[in-house]
Parts: C-alpha cells; structure tokens; sequence
C-alpha cells in the first residue's frame, strides 16, 4: 500500500515457551494509518505475537520495529512512551480504581495538559464513560469496560493500537458496539492491529490481514479477498457449519502456553 | 522374629549408658579441679541477671583459687544459658547433671526454671545451690540435693508490707505482680501481711511476661486511690510500669521486690525511679570488701545476686575442704555448714536447706542509685 | 466504669492502635505490591527506632520541632532499610517460587534482631523524646499528650498517604500494580519502580511505629519487632488481607480491643482472648472485618 517503510514492522518473530515455538519466525508489517487483523484458531500464536511486540513476553528471535526503531531490547514500560499500546485480552480494567484513575493510569506516560486533552478525547468518544468516571472500574458492565480498556489505551495517544480479542465474552449487541468503535477510529486514522477469533468481524472491519496456523503465517492479503477465500471461509468463517456462531477451527496442535 | 535382637541391643545399650550416668559422680573425686556449674539466662532480657550470676562466681574462685584453692584443687567455674526458659532449663541441667566433671550446680533464676531442674539434680545426684529464685516450695518439697543461700520472697515482701503498713501508715496497697510462680507466691504472702497489719488491697492486677504496654493496668492505678504501690517484678517490668504511670500523670509511692536490685533499673529507669523503695537482706560484715573487690574488677556496683553466687562458691568450697569433692561428699558438707562466715553474713542452712535470714535493709533510689534508707 | 476512665482507656486503646496501624499498614502496602509476607517488618521497624536513637542526642530539643524531626528522620531511615531490602533480597527472588521471599525475610528477621543483641545488648534500651509530655483534659479526663500526639500521627499520615495514593500518578501507579502489575507495564509503569517505592512507603511506616512505640514505652528493645509483627499482621487479617483503609481501622480496633479486654475482663487474659477470636474471625470473615470480598487477583 504505502510506498515507506511500514510504521510497525515484525521480521522472523519468535516467541518461545519453555522450548515449544508458538510463534515461528513470522513476519509482517503494518502501515500508517492501517488496520490489519491476525486470525486464526485458538493456539495459533495471536496473543503471543502481540504480548512480545508490547514487550510482555521476551522475543526469542527476530525483531520488532516501530517507525525503524528496534524495539527488541526495550522494557515494556517504556514502550507506550514509543508510542506502542497494547489493549489486553480480557480487558484487564483496575477493578478497585475508579475509571478516572483508569484512564489517568492510561496516560501515565504523558505530561497533565496532555493527560487532560486525552481525557476529553476519550470522554467524547466514550460518553458512558464520563458519567460513570467516578465508579470503581469492576462495577462496569462487560461493554463497558472493553470501552474503558480501550479508552485508556487511547489516553497514551499511541501511534500503534494492539488489541488482543477485544469481543471475547461480550454479547452480540455489545460486540457490534466495539467494531463500530474500531471502524469510528480507524476512520479517524489510528494505525491497528487486531487479533480477534471472530474472523468474520475482523475480516470486515480490516483492511489486509494475516492468518496464523500454530505460530506461522499461512496466508495474507486483503481482508476482502482472505474473506472470500474457500480455505478461509471453511476453517475459520464456519462455512457449512452453524454460520451464527464465530467459529474457531479445531486446534491440530497443544494449546500455547500462558 | 528377626527384629527382636536389635530390639536387645538397644535395651542394652541404654541400661549401659544409665549405668555410665550413675558412676560417673565418682570419677569426679580424684580430679584436681572442682567444678561448679553456673546456669541461667545468659542471653534474653534477663541477661543481666545471668552475668551477675557468673562474675559472682568467678570472683568468688578467683580469691578462693589465690589462695591455694580448696587443699590445692582449684575452683572452676563453667556456665550455661537456660535463657529462662522452663523447658531450656530442664534440658541444660539434664546436660549439666551428666557431666561427670561437674560436682556442684548454681543458678536457674526463676523459681520455674528451678522447679523445671531440680528433679533432675535429684535423679543424677548432683548438689544444686539456688542462688536468687525465691519461691519457698522449693526447700519445701524435701530434695536433699537443693540448696538455697538467696531469701524467700515471703521474707522480703513480708517486711516490705510491715514498713508500708505499720511503719509509714500507708493503708491503702495497689499491687502488680508479674503472673508467674514468682510474682503469684510473692503477691500472696503481701497482700496476707497487709491485711493481718490493717491494710487494705486496692487494686490487684496481674500482668503477663514481657508486657511492654502498661495502660490498662495505669488507667486503674490512677482510679483506685492507692497510697502506696507494690511491684512483684522484675527490673524490666518494674522500670515500665513506674515510668509509664509518671507519665500518664499517676501520683503515689513505689515500693518494689527485691528482684529489681540491678544496675539496669536506675539506667533505664532514670528520673522516673527516683524515690522508689525496696529491700534486701542484711549484709554480712565482709559485703563491703567482696562489693570493693567486685568494683575494682569490673567497674560497676554489685547487686544482690553478685553477693548470693559469690556466697553459693563460698559454700561449696566450704563442704569440699570439710567433706571431700565429690558430689555427694558436697551434698553431706552443704548440709552440715552452720555460721559459715560468708559475704551475705553468717550462713546456716536450716532443715530444709535453706539459709536463715533474719533482718532486712532498705534502699531507696537516690540520685540514680540504690542508697541505704532509714523508715 | 466511669466517663473520666472511659476516655483514658479510649486514648490508650488508640495510642497503641494507632501503632499497629502504621505497622499494617506498611506491611498490607508491600504485601499488595510485592504479594510477598514481609516478615522482617518488625525489625525494620526495631532497626529504625534504634538508630534514631543513636542520632537523638544531635537533635535540638526544639518541643514539636523536636518531635517531627525524629518522624522524619524515621521515615528516611525506614524507607532507606525498605530499599535495602525490597533490592537485595526480593528483587532478586522476583521469579523465585513464592516461598522463597518468605524463607529470606525469616532468616533477615533473625539476623538482624541477633545482630542488634550482639551490638546493643538484649536488654532495654531508654527511649525519651522532649516533647510530648505532660497531660492534658479531654473532657473530664486527664490523659497524656504523647498518646493524643501518638494517635494523631496516626491519623495524619495515614491519611497523607491516601491522598498520595488517589491524587498523583506515582500513587495510582502503585495501586495499578497491586491490582495487576503486568497491565501496568502495558500503561507505562515501571513496576520494578513502584514496588520499590512502595517497599521504602511501607518500611518508612514501619520505622515512624518504631519510634512512636518508643515514645510510648519509653523503651526500645531487640525483640520488639516480633509484636509489632503479630500484632501488625492480626490488623491486617481485621481489616482484609490487601486493604489498606482497612488495616488501619484494623490496627485501631485492635488497640481498643485489648485495653478493654485488659481493664473488664483481665491483662492476663487480652493476649488469649484477642488471638481467639481472631481465629474465629478468619474462619467466619476471611476477608476480615472491613474488607469486601478478596479481589480475584488475590
């Protein structure tokens, strides 16, 4: 797409678990302003990518490099201060802290005047969020809190937005309040990487995407056409099966270690 | 059937080693040594007790030994830390007692520790001088083998309630004690005293070992009314509770046991003892020159429990040069001592083996020291 | 019972309360950071009160002046023991199982409080401020100013504390690491930071309860770190594992608890009769008597 060099790159990624590669030598790339999505089956390396870009897990081999910079060596709190954030699967809000502190956290890397221009960002995004700002976190419903994981990302203004199964145990109604929120910011230019095993969603809301099969990459391309592919459409959109339900593949291979 | 020999052997080898314990007080006799065990809390809060225990003892061997010794065989003094410790002090004199080298033991300073040991020098046939606990079961309960040169707390709290009651007319008595053997027995021969002498029991609280937070106990002292004060204590206690009832404003006189006789009380204690009473037992006309040589040694001023182990080595060596130097040759010489001039006066042992007493001084805490009071 | 004694053992109960407080507090803050029992708490707080012993000669006696010089000087003393500490000997059991750190501050707490027997002495050492003394009229009672001043620092910094905890980044950063320290990696936080601050906070109460007891007593001694261990850790357990508002209403009733049960029922009895029913409680509210149901990350 872009003629530059892609804003976050990831050659020959390795993540290793006690000796068992659940991601293997993957590369890809992600341009300004794009939304990408890796798909596959649970185990097959999503999280894990994704945990070792943030920095949360060690990369074994291989590199990750945001706007050219190597990203390799760089503790995970310094990170988001590169303009990298990651949403975490399960949304991980601060239970006991209000969803001010929250989002104050979500900007932690910030000075106050950007913190405060964040905070109205986030709150013209997210309305609910401003009237429950007070509430402690762990009383917001499901919904409410991916939009809060999600806000708080926001709050570090990244460059690069990771979200890690953002409609994991949502409902339906509330799961197509999320990729509507996905496309809003995307429209507004922020740069995604999405690992969802809703590939159905995920293939709709992106604009190229990747498919990992036990921690390699076995397909890529535009979203549009992956969606149209045979092989895609019958391992992991769930043709010929039940089609309400988002399917994932039976795994072939051990679960990846957590 | 094929575990049956071992189980011999082993019968075997502990008759053997019994057999081993039983003779060894004879092998004791033909050494040129006579060795003396002293025991108590060496480490621990108490500690200051424990060294008063040991240097006692050793200035006591060390004047007996320059001056040849008990016919040539020199005074030993070997010490051990029951850490006042019920349990500890039944097994350090488990230890002690099957030494064959050792023919006499002194210390245990609490009364519970002694009554933790004392079956154990009876059943090993070893003499054990007691040389501050003051419960007076212990020359009660008929071991031959236990000997006491320190008072009984009843003497001690018995004159204290004689002073405070019929001498200075104060009639109403709170009492602290310690809620131990010591403190128990010494608050009920107390509080018997000043009530026979017309007095009357305000206040009677107990208190736990290694209490350090006084308050409940104060806010009570402060309501009760009290004209005098009584501490079963110890120095540690005694410091505590005086200096906190100061501080929480408490107005009234301190009389103490004599457990707090140490130099610990006035440094720690500070301004806060000042005036605060107590009373030990008459000194022996030669106190002044072991007190003198005590100084010279180690810079600092005797207490009574200096005096008492000093004394205890005295005794000893007394019933050796008279009866021999093994243990039961010290028991039968311990008993037989009658008016031996020793640093606490002349020492009797009565027919329970406990040494008579008969008068009393008292101190007050004056300029940071304990100072000679005349009611 | 009457009101003037009502009121003396109140302040009395709060005093000694107000000690256990800072002490579980401190601890329930490392302990939520680091989820690790600190069990050589009590000797830092032994240590500090030791060492500001040995400066208090140098200070002015200045009254007041005097008093917050000897808070802050225990406060810098702690918080330098906790980094000590939290550096050399959980940071670098970080990965170790969890029963690793719990070994090496038992053997931390045996090495200093014999370290200090060895260099002090195991007796009582004197421990005198210049201020506070005196008594003062709380109503129809007459009671110490030092147990008022005692219970009132208490409060304060407790207080100060959650203000630094709720109103600044540092403080938030602290509490997101409690709660989920690798989240707050991912928002920025440096949590090998903020555990250590966390450890220099909690160890500095420990240290300003060390002098505070001091004060209280008028004695420090080397085996005071074991109480102030048992009792910090029983206020914990009133108040929930974990919560910090918690502890110190822990610590507080504590205190009350035992100078009631010491002045109605007998002092011979308080040690029984509070570590019963701390046992009942921990079978019937584990998760203590202010405490909400313990957070799932627990």
């Amino acid at each position: 797409m872009s003629q530059s060099a892609p804003l976050l790159a990831v050659n020959d990624l390795t993540v290793t678990y006690g000796g068992i590669r659940a991601v293997d030598r993957i590369s890809f790339s992600l341009n300004e302003g794009e939304l990408v999505a890796l798909i596959g089956a649970n185990g097959a390396g999503k999280s894990s990518t994704l945990r070792a870009i943030a920095g949360i897990v060690p990369i074994a081999e291989g590199d990750v490099r945001l706007a050219g910079e190597s990203l390799r060596t760089v503790p995970a709190h310094e990170i988001p201060r590169r303009g990298l954030v990651l949403v975490p699967e399960g949304r991980r809000v601060f239970g006991e802290l209000t969803v001010l502190d929250n989002l104050y956290l979500g900007g932690y890397t910030r000075s106050p005047e950007e913190r405060a221009a964040g905070l109205e960002r986030v709150f013209a995004l997210f309305p609910r969020l401003k009237e429950r700002a007070s509430q402690a976190a762990g009383t917001l419903s499901g919904g409410e809190q991916q939009m809060l994981a999600i806000g708080r990302a926001l709050m570090a203004n990244p460059r690069v937005l990771l979200l890690d199964e953002p409609s994991l145990g949502l409902a339906p109604v509330v799961v197509e309040q999320v990729f509507d929120l996905l496309r809003r910011l995307h429209a507004e230019g922020v740069s995604m990487l999405l690992v969802e095993q809703n590939a159905r969603m995920a293939l709709a809301v992106a604009d190229r995407a990747y498919v990992l099969q036990t921690g390699r990459i076995v397909m890529s391309g535009a979203a549009a056409e992956l969606a149209a592919s045979d092989e895609v459409r019958a391992r992991y959109l769930g043709a010929g099966r039940l089609s309400t339900v988002p399917l994932d593949a039976p795994a072939p291979e051990p679960e990846e270690a957590r | 059937m094929s575990r049956r020999p071992l189980r011999w052997v082993s019968a075997l080898v502990v008759i053997a080693l019994l057999v081993a314990g039983c003779g060894s007080p004879g092998n004791a006799a033909d050494s040129d040594e006579i060795k003396i065990a002293v025991v108590g809390p060496m480490t621990g809060d108490a500690a200051q007790y424990g060294e008063d225990f040991t240097r006692g003892a050793q200035l006591a061997a060390e004047q007996i030994n320059a001056a040849d010794g008990v016919d040539g065989k020199k005074i030993t003094i070997v010490t051990f830390d029951d850490r006042n410790d019920t349990t500890e002090a039944a097994s350090v004199a488990q230890k002690i007692a099957t030494d064959s080298s050792i023919v006499a033991s002194m210390g245990h300073f609490t009364s519970s520790t002694v009554y933790a040991a004392m079956p154990i020098y009876k059943s090993n046939q070893l003499p054990l001088v007691v040389i501050s606990a003051s419960d007076p079961g212990i020359t009660e309960q008929g071991n031959e083998w236990v000997f006491r040169v320190s008072p009984t707390n009843n003497l001690g709290a018995e004159a204290m309630a004689d002073l405070i009651v019929s001498k200075l007319g104060l009639k109403k008595i709170a009492i602290f004690y310690l809620n131990t053997d010591f403190g128990k027995t010494e608050r009920g021969f107390f509080t018997a005293r000043v009530q026979a002498n017309g007095g009357e029991i305000v206040l009677d609280e107990p208190y736990q070992p290694d209490t350090k937070d006084f308050s409940s106990s104060i806010i009570k002292l402060k309501n009760a009314g009290a004209d005098a004060v009584y501490l079963s204590s110890y120095y540690n206690d005694a410091v505590l509770l005086i200096r906190q009832a100061k501080d929480a404003g408490v107005q009234t006189r301190w009389f103490t046991s004599a457990a707090v006789l140490s130099p610990q009380f006035t440094e720690i204690g500070g301004e806060a003892v000042e005036g605060v009473i107590t009373n030990r037992i008459s000194q022996g006309d030669s106190w002044d020159a072991v007190a003198e040589a005590y100084r010279a040694k180690y810079n600092d001023e005797p207490s009574p429990f200096v005096i008492y182990a000093y004394s205890a080595v005295q005794a000893v060596a007394e019933a050796a040069k008279n009866e021999g130097t093994s243990r039961q040759a010290i028991r039968d010489g311990l008993a037989k001592i009658q008016g031996l001039e020793t640093a606490l006066g002349p020492l009797t042992f009565d027919e329970n083996r406990q040494a008579v007493y008969e008068s009393f001084d008292y101190l007050e805490v004056r300029d940071g020291q304990f100072q000679l009071w005349q009611p | 019972m009457t009101l003037p004694v009502l009121i003396d053992q109140l302040v009395s109960g709060l005093a000694i309360g107000g000690v256990y407080a800072l002490v579980a507090l401190g601890f329930a803050l490392i302990f939520g950071v680091l989820r690790a029992a600190q069990f050589a708490h009590g000797e830092v707080y032994m240590v500090v009160a030791f060492l500001v012993l040995a400066v208090l000669p140098w200070f002015p006696a200045l009254g007041p002046l005097q008093f917050l010089l000897v808070i802050v000087t225990a406060a810098i003393f702690g918080a330098i023991a906790g980094m000590l500490i939290e550096r050399g000997v959980f940071r670098p059991l970080a990965d170790a199982p969890h029963i690793a750190p719990i070994i090496s501050t038992i053997g931390l707490m045996i090495l200093l409080q014999n370290l200090v027997a060895y260099l002090k002495g195991s007796e009582l050492h004197r421990f005198a401020l210049a201020w506070p003394q005196g008594n003062v009229s709380v109503g129809p009672a007459s009671v110490p100013v030092l147990k008022l001043v005692i219970f009132g620092t208490a409060l304060v910094i407790p207080a100060l504390l959650q203000v630094a905890l709720t109103r600044t980044q540092l403080g938030r950063a602290i509490r997101a690491t409690a709660i989920d320290a690798e989240t707050a990696r991912l928002m920025g936080v440096n949590t090998a930071r903020t555990s250590l601050v966390a450890f220099a906070i909690g160890s500095a109460l420990a240290g300003i309860a060390g002098v505070l007891v001091g004060a209280l007593y008028g004695v420090v001694y080397s085996t005071m770190g074991v109480t102030a261990l048992v009792k910090g850790y029983a206020a914990t357990i009133i108040g929930g594992v974990g919560n910090l508002v918690g502890a110190v209403a822990g610590g507080l009733l504590l205190g009350l608890f035992e100078v009631f049960v010491a002045s109605y029922v007998s002092p011979r009895w308080t040690d029984a009769i509070v570590y019963t029913l701390l046992i009942v409680l921990l079978a019937l509210r584990p998760q203590g008597l202010v405490g909400r149901a313990i957070p799932e990350k627990l």
